[in-house]
């Protein structure tokens, strides 16, 4: 199995080299490979300097960390929570930005408050749903999901309270939800870079422990695995790299659930092969959305949001075939 | 030095106390079988000695060691845990799920060396379930899981091995299968501690027997000295015969019929 | 799921995206810069046959004392005709002339609250494309007169405020406000014809960077004032791509407060390389509302938009 795993590494990384050439080379205006590299050696147009230096640079790379993170997130909570439906959102993380960007939106702060606002509140959110659910020293997994769909909840009523009395704002709230890159500069690259990277990396020391906490909270613990420490550690830093995902690009749907989804059947639930993978297979998933959502309709733009959307329903539908032929199978 | 000594050992659950100043000592290797009726304790016990649950007051000692002085990965080297078959739906295989009874001696950061894999290849030989190792564990039956289970405990190295109720709801040949493994492991050097629903299958394969009733001992000793009318009778308030099991000489329970009684006009 | 919100905001979304007056479709049908009726200058004799924009002919029985609308524009002609006296009920969107907001509200972004209608009894309702059919369908079966107006350029503007003159016996006050508005516009052609036409961006949303493209009055306003709409080849309203944005390099971007803060709008990527902003040709006109809806205002937004483009023709 390791001989398999270590085949599929490089080709990985080369699809994500690959789609990054495309996707810096695709857009309303097209910039050839070439002048690409031209641009990078300072030469260029002046144009296609700017396009490419300050607009489509710091977006892919952006999309990709992105990417990587929100799959890596959702590779961890699927074990945590023992459920591969789970996502980064789930326990309520997305809802929370979402009634941040909403406030900040309504009170006119900018496009830099609406991604600060929308980060506070995504930590908060999570942090009062860990309150909610803790119960002495320790929080189940069942009680976070809980507490996380009622706080959701709760949010999504007040967010759709406020849009009811602003009804000014209401496009401009439901246009940040759909997710999108369009406006992405090196100033959020520089924020989130290294949260997402330094939280990645975080998250993957505990990869081992997460293998034994799957097959059993009371597992772990009796295998030396502090599980308490793992389960505080994958929520915070999960939670910090959802919400910095979360304030730059809207609520990205898909992302988490399905890259992990497709990593595992690849290489298997090992979290110390699987993690890597799901952070470059997730990254090339969101770079090639954001290539496409430049592209398909060019030179209007389409949220990317609604393009990970389009592929969850198909994804879901082939989730339910598979099941239905392994359950007849038996 | 008595392998493992319980001393006073009170526990229990928000404000229900379970188990009352419970002591033991058990000083060599065996197969201990523990039994009761639902709720008198048995698993409050378990979870105590294994450090899991923290006790409201006394202890518990492996060869003269306080469990609560030990780290979490310390307690792991000593004690391997086999709970009751918890579905997960991830496709591991059990080559890697055994393996991850190594953990307590590896740390965060070790990776897995030859040796780790001769060690599982070992315990997996003892257990027969070598040749499972690269079937995915959650499409295995239930008796072979175990045995997968009982395996991951024993990469361990542990010097006890609690079990709670691991042949509850397997078939009799599975049954069999995994009470004479866990009798040959005791008899290799590791205590055994099986929490067992069968008081037949207990008097039969275990050295010794501790009743439970209401979070105390009510009685502990070999098969033939415990398992009297008097104690089933108190512990799981029932009327019981005891006869000879007469392939293995070890009491054998068999309830008595009722007797018919009449409904009372009100 | 929380993707589920995604699907649940888009739906929000559809409702809105009309309220903000920039359509995705071109009408159905053109309808004719021709006024339904005589061409009489006079007072109005009922019972009064019009044709609404949906193509009915409905009949006004006699001279309403008691309307509701439930368009802003609407509103703000009724007002400017001098039947505002008669307006008893009016969305939460309405905001000119400033009275409006003390009157009774009977609709949100949802569409019309039939209840707060009826309680209002009254013998007239206008409705947009904003109200929904289905809506207007309930009003009508509840035993309103209902009379649907929608206007989606100046000429279609100015053949409501005839309609709603006729209807509301203001005529003459709707012919001179249509004379001010032809008036005001030949004035900024004659002011800006001659002049080279300047490629300009409209932002009205900066996060996510929103534009108006043809079939809105945004777009029609640039052209009238002398300038030409870089969105101008899409329809409707649109997410633009930045990256076009700075290869076209428009002298002018217009915006609104709409879109947020001067200060703020300068700084964002792509943006901030445009030749407008880099040579400060970067302006907010005052109230969005004046580039949006089918008002007599619209011209007051026009004005803005040629002086921003045109600022010599106007020394």
């Amino acid at each position: 199995m390791k001989l398999t795993n270590r085949s599929l590494l490089v080709p990985s990384l080369m699809l994500l080299f690959l789609s990054v050439a495309v996707s810096l080379s695709s857009g309303a205006v097209s910039i050839p490979l070439k002048e690409i590299v031209t641009i990078i050696g300072g030469g260029g147009s002046e144009t296609n300097r700017i396009i490419l230096l300050s607009l489509r640079l710091p977006r892919v790379l952006e999309a990709a960390m992105v990417g990587a993170g929100l799959s890596v997130v959702g590779t961890f909570f699927q074990g945590l929570l023992r459920n591969p439906m789970a996502d980064p959102y789930v326990l309520g993380v997305s809802s929370g930005a979402a009634f941040g960007a909403t406030i900040a939106i309504i009170l006119g702060l900018g496009v830099l408050g609406v991604g600060f606002t929308a980060f506070f509140f995504a930590l908060l959110t999570i942090s009062i749903v860990y309150i909610i659910a803790k119960n002495g020293p320790k929080v189940t997994m069942s009680s976070m999901l809980l507490a996380g769909i009622a706080i959701s909840a709760f949010m999504y009523s007040v967010i759709s309270l406020l849009m009811l009395f602003n009804h000014n704002e209401l496009s401009r709230i439901v246009f940040w939800t759909m997710g999108s890159f369009s406006l992405t500069g090196w100033n959020d690259v520089f924020f989130s870079a290294p949260l997402i990277t330094a939280g990645c990396l975080i998250m993957y020391l505990f990869a081992r422990d997460m293998n034994a906490i799957i097959t059993g909270d009371e597992i772990a613990e009796h295998l030396g695995v502090n599980t308490e420490l793992v389960k505080r550690v994958v929520l915070s830093v999960g939670s910090l790299i959802t919400a910095a995902s979360v304030s730059i690009g809207g609520i990205i749907g898909f992302v988490g659930l399905i890259v992990p989804h497709i990593a595992r059947l690849l290489v298997g639930p090992d979290n110390r092969i699987l993690v890597p993978f799901s952070a470059v297979f997730g990254a090339i998933f969101l770079v090639v959305t954001d290539t496409l959502a430049r592209t398909l309709l060019a030179p209007a733009e389409i949220p990317a949001g609604i393009i990970t959307a389009t592929c969850g329903g198909p994804f879901f539908l082939y989730l339910l075939v598979k099941t239905k032929i392994k359950n007849e199978g038996m | 030095m008595p392998l493992l000594q319980i001393s006073n050992l009170s526990a229990g659950y928000l404000k229900k106390e379970v188990l009352n100043a419970i002591s033991i000592e058990i000083n060599k290797a065996q197969f201990t079988g523990i039994i009761g009726a639902n709720g008198c304790g048995k698993t409050t016990l378990l979870k105590n000695i294994s450090g899991y649950h923290h006790p409201w007051g006394g202890s518990v000692h492996i060869s003269g060691k306080d469990i609560r002085k030990m780290s979490i990965r310390e307690r792991a080297r000593h004690i391997g845990y086999v709970p009751q078959d918890i579905p997960f739906d991830f496709a591991f295989k059990c080559f890697d799920l055994v393996m991850m009874g190594r953990m307590p001696h590896l740390g965060r950061f070790k990776k897995e060396s030859g040796a780790d894999r001769e060690i599982v290849r070992d315990s997996m030989e003892l257990t027969h379930t070598w040749h499972l190792k690269d079937r995915i564990a959650t499409e295995l039956s239930g008796g072979e899981r175990q045995r997968v289970y009982i395996a991951r405990a024993l990469t361990q190295q542990p010097k006890i091995m609690l079990l709670d109720e691991p042949v509850s709801h397997l078939d009799i040949k599975y049954q069999v299968e995994v009470l004479d493994l866990l009798k040959e492991l005791s008899s290799r050097g590791i205590l055994i501690l099986a929490v067992l629903h069968d008081i037949n299958l207990a008097s039969q394969f275990c050295d010794e027997i501790m009743i439970m009733r209401e979070g105390n001992i009510l009685s502990r000793g070999k098969p033939a000295e415990v398992i009297t009318p008097q104690n089933i009778g108190s512990a799981f308030s029932i009327d019981v015969e005891i006869f000879d099991n007469p392939c293995t000489q070890t009491p054998y329970v068999v309830p008595r019929k009722k007797k018919k009684t009449r409904l009372k006009a009100v | 799921m929380k993707q589920n919100k995604a699907l649940f905001f888009l739906l929000i979304l559809l409702l809105v995206l009309p309220v903000c007056a920039c359509s995705d479709h071109p009408p159905k049908q053109n309808r004719e810069s021709t006024p339904a009726g005589p061409v009489v200058i006079g007072k109005t004799v009922y019972p009064l046959k019009v044709r609404d924009f949906m193509e009915r002919e409905v009949t006004i029985e006699k001279l309403p004392q008691r309307i509701v609308s439930l368009s802003p524009s609407t509103t703000e002609t009724l007002f400017a005709l001098q039947a505002g006296s008669r307006v008893v009920g009016v969305t939460n969107y309405d905001d000119y002339p400033p009275e409006v907001l003390d009157l009774p509200k009977v609709g949100n972004f949802k569409g019309p609250n039939i209840e707060a209608i009826v309680q209002q009894k009254p013998d007239l309702i206008f409705a947009s494309d904003k109200t929904g059919k289905e809506q207007i369908e309930v009003l009508e079966k509840a035993g309103f007169t209902v009379v649907m107006l929608q206007a989606r350029n100046i000429a279609q503007t100015m053949d409501s405020i005839r309609t709603i003159g006729q209807i509301t016996d203001s005529q003459e006050q709707a012919h001179t406000i249509i004379q001010d508005m032809n008036n005001k516009i030949s004035d900024i052609a004659a002011k800006t014809g001659s002049l080279p036409r300047i490629k300009t961006y409209y932002l009205v949303y900066a996060s996510g960077n929103y534009t108006a493209g043809s079939d809105t009055f945004i777009d029609e306003l640039i052209t009238l004032s002398g300038g030409e709409n870089v969105a101008g080849d899409m329809t409707g309203w649109v997410k633009f791509s930045l990256e076009k944005l700075v290869e076209i390099n428009p002298p002018v971007i217009i915006t609104s407060p709409h879109a947020g803060d001067l200060k703020s709008i300068v700084t964002l990527p792509g943006i901030k390389e445009t030749k407008a902003v880099k040579e400060g040709n970067i302006h907010m006109i005052s109230n969005e509302n004046i580039v949006t809806r089918s008002s007599p205002r619209i011209v007051l937004g026009l004005e803005e938009m040629a002086r921003y483009l045109h600022p010599e023709a106007f020394e």
